[in-house]
């Protein structure tokens, strides 16, 4: 019998420009409960605002930020933004290390492509495009 | 290969339509397709998510009459896991 | 088959920087090893022409970067027909080998991957 496959999330829109964070969030709930693991949810283009430290929303709104922290925390899902990306779109300023500044959420990673290509040569990955 | 539907574009469908190996889920504004998809595309083939179907106020149309699937979260990521690949298409 | 990621570009060259997006995944990806195939489809197909003058915008040549793709590994590059013909346009292989697929190559080709990305 073959493994149960998991997923790999690619979130390329950013929240309130699309749905698309909030079908990727419901996405890896349903297979959490379903019993797949979500190895990754990688996030490129305008995906990467989704790792804004300062999205705020009103009460009646649907909280990106606060779903994607939960999915982190609870769920041990790693969230990855992509550096190039990122730092192309002011999330992500030079280089923290050396004083810049970043408006990334502590829940979010910043990391190369590769981390998201390198779990796919594993077949048993499937990758899922939001 | 399963087909994810999250925009209302037609036209962007048409190469997917016909095809029986290709599984289409709507998804977000691709609900509001399937008036239109029905007429093309066997049942058995076409689903659609029930929370956004819900959410997008299309639900006078009767879906039961129509015999269209609608799925839950749970069943769309079953058919993720089931298909060889899954193609997103959106605008 | 050997299992392959695809990558499809849909946007003109300088439409947003969905072009480079689409070509530094490419990149990324042969980079660790996958077998990458890329398509360019719809305004995709733009950036297949050869005499783009970035320079009067600012920019660097898209058509100049796809140039260099067989260096790094990536070798099959196509291009959707149909999007050439709704376009009525030219193209000329050039620097770049790409080979045009029909209508039922294209769909083979993308019910063959094992994970496709769309920019």
């Amino acid at each position: 019998m073959s493994a149960k496959p998991s997923f790999s999330l690619f979130v390329s829109k950013s929240p309130y420009d699309s749905r698309n964070a909030e079908s990727a969030i419901t996405f890896c709930h349903a297979a959490i409960q379903s019993g797949y693991v979500i190895k990754q949810v990688f996030f490129y283009q305008s995906g990467v605002q989704n790792g804004s430290d300062y999205l705020s929303v009103n009460t009646d709104e649907v909280s990106v930020k606060s779903r994607w922290s939960e999915l982190h925390h609870t769920h041990n899902v790693p969230l990855y933004i992509c550096v190039t990306a990122a730092t192309r779109r002011g999330i992500l300023y030079d280089d923290v290390s050396k004083g810049g500044k970043s408006n990334l959420a502590s829940d979010f990673e910043a990391v190369g492509m590769s981390e998201y290509f390198a779990a796919l040569h594993d077949t048993s990955v499937k990758g899922i495009q939001f | 290969m399963l087909l994810q539907v999250l925009s209302n574009n037609a036209l962007s469908l048409q190469p997917y339509i016909e095809d029986p190996d290709i599984t289409i889920v709507l998804l977000q504004d691709g609900v509001y397709l399937l008036p239109e998809l029905i007429q093309q595309i066997p049942a058995n083939r076409l689903f659609v998510l029930e929370s956004d179907w819900l959410a997008s106020g299309l639900a006078q149309i009767n879906l039961h009459e129509l015999k269209v699937n609608l799925i839950s979260a749970e069943q769309w990521v079953n058919m993720a896991a089931e298909h060889f690949n899954i193609l997103t298409l959106q605008s | 088959m050997n299992a392959y990621l695809l990558i499809i570009s849909t946007h003109a060259p300088y439409h947003s920087s969905a072009a480079i997006d689409a070509l530094e995944a490419a990149l990324a990806a042969s980079n660790v090893g996958l077998d990458t195939r890329l398509l360019f489809q719809s305004d995709g197909v733009y950036q297949l022409l050869g005499l783009q003058q970035a320079e009067t915008i600012g920019h660097r040549s898209i058509y100049k970067k796809l140039s260099a793709l067989p260096l790094f590994d990536i070798e099959h590059i196509y291009v959707d027909g149909p999007s050439i013909d709704a376009r009525s346009l030219q193209l000329s292989q050039g620097a770049i080998p790409w080979l045009e697929l029909n209508k039922n190559e294209i769909l083979s080709l993308i019910k063959n991957a094992q994970n496709i990305l769309v920019f």
